[in-house]
């Protein structure tokens, strides 16, 4: 017999090809924390009692939390995870279309948190300028919406834009959609003016599903924070189990 | 003829190429999967470089398998790829070891 064992080679091989694809790990558990880190910071009364560059800034770090996680959970996989060179793993007519139906859903997703977000937006605003008495009257500033405008029109559409070059592996896709969902959520939170016209109804449906998609982003990052650090943990001991050998002439 | 088919004959059938077992665990990495990194074959199967590029330059010469340099930013990465004739040789191969087997020591 050869005395090759045909099957374990498989098995490695399979393994490793499966990580590879769905690009794991740690970078996937970074999302998770960042994630947690998101909703903790959304939730807290500490981050509404701010006020000035202080708040901006603080509003931007959660808006560009997704923009900030790629090209880290990038710099980890590199560092961790092509030790070896890439191995795609053979092509399974199930595993694309659930990474597809992913990669839709975030596009979905975006597209109606945009909808709902302009939508609230506008009736923020029409609040405030509720019945103005003349043209005198109107808000003098009114470059600031615009900006504001801006800002909120473009930012769903940047998240999306980037999405297909940089994420891959299912895995990656869901923590990119979980920490674009929080921050389309902040910004439909954050621009809600004072003296809007929200009716009661509104109000009350509001908070309680606020409050349900929170507790299910930090359940999810909290599994997602141990699964990563398992799968990580499962990788480093694949390696392991490949002992390299001395070249010989 | 034995029972079971062991014959000096049968033996000598065996494809060769497929039959050395460097070629062998390269062959059977290589199926699992749709393409491979020169490294990643390196240290599963645990051949040495010069081992790895010897066997892998045989199959390819076979038509088992192809080679494919790509770079990744400036770095050129070597990857293989089992072909079609690879597969069919080392299912043939396979199959051929199964037959020569004895009743008991089939899986």
């Amino acid at each position: 017999m050869s005395g090759i064992d045909t099957q374990r080679l498989e098995a490695l091989t399979q393994t490793y090809a499966e990580f590879d694809s769905r690009k794991s790990g740690l970078a996937t558990a970074l999302g998770g924390l960042m994630a947690l880190f998101m909703t903790l910071h959304v939730i807290s009364p500490s981050m509404r009692m701010l006020t000035g560059p202080w708040w901006r800034f603080q509003a931007a770090l959660v808006f560009l939390m997704p923009l900030i996680w790629l090209p880290l959970k990038q710099l980890l996989f590199r560092r961790l995870y092509r030790g070896l060179g890439p191995v795609k793993a053979l092509r399974e007519v199930a595993y694309e279309h659930q990474k597809w139906r992913w990669i839709f859903a975030i596009a979905l997703v975006l597209m109606t948190f945009q909808t709902m977000v302009l939508l609230g937006f506008v009736s923020g605003y029409a609040g405030v300028l509720h019945h103005p008495e003349s043209i005198n009257h109107l808000p003098t500033k009114l470059p600031a919406l615009w900006m504001s405008w801006l800002w909120v029109a473009t930012l769903p559409w940047l998240y999306l834009m980037v999405a297909p070059w940089w994420i891959k592996g299912v895995e990656e896709a869901r923590a990119y959609l979980v920490l674009v969902g929080q921050g389309v959520i902040w910004i439909a939170f954050a621009f809600n003016q004072e003296g809007a016209n929200v009716s009661k109804l509104t109000k009350a449906w509001m908070v309680p599903v606020f409050l349900l998609i929170q507790l299910g982003v930090f359940l999810w990052a909290l599994r997602t924070i141990k699964r990563g650090w398992l799968e990580h943990r499962e990788y480093r001991a694949l390696l392991l189990s490949m002992t390299p050998k001395e070249d010989t002439p | 003829m034995p029972k079971n088919g062991f014959t000096p004959k049968a033996i000598l059938d065996l494809d060769r190429i497929v039959h050395e077992p460097a070629r062998l665990a390269i062959l059977t990495v290589l199926a699992a999967a749709e393409e491979v990194a020169f490294l990643f074959l390196q240290r599963v199967t645990g051949l040495s470089k010069g081992n790895l590029s010897s066997h892998t330059q045989k199959l390819e010469a076979a038509g088992y398998l192809e080679t494919v340099k790509v770079f990744q930013g400036r770095i050129p990465v070597t990857s293989f790829r089992i072909t079609e004739d690879g597969r069919l040789a080392l299912r043939t191969y396979h199959k051929h070891l199964r037959a020569l087997l004895p009743e008991e020591g089939k899986r």
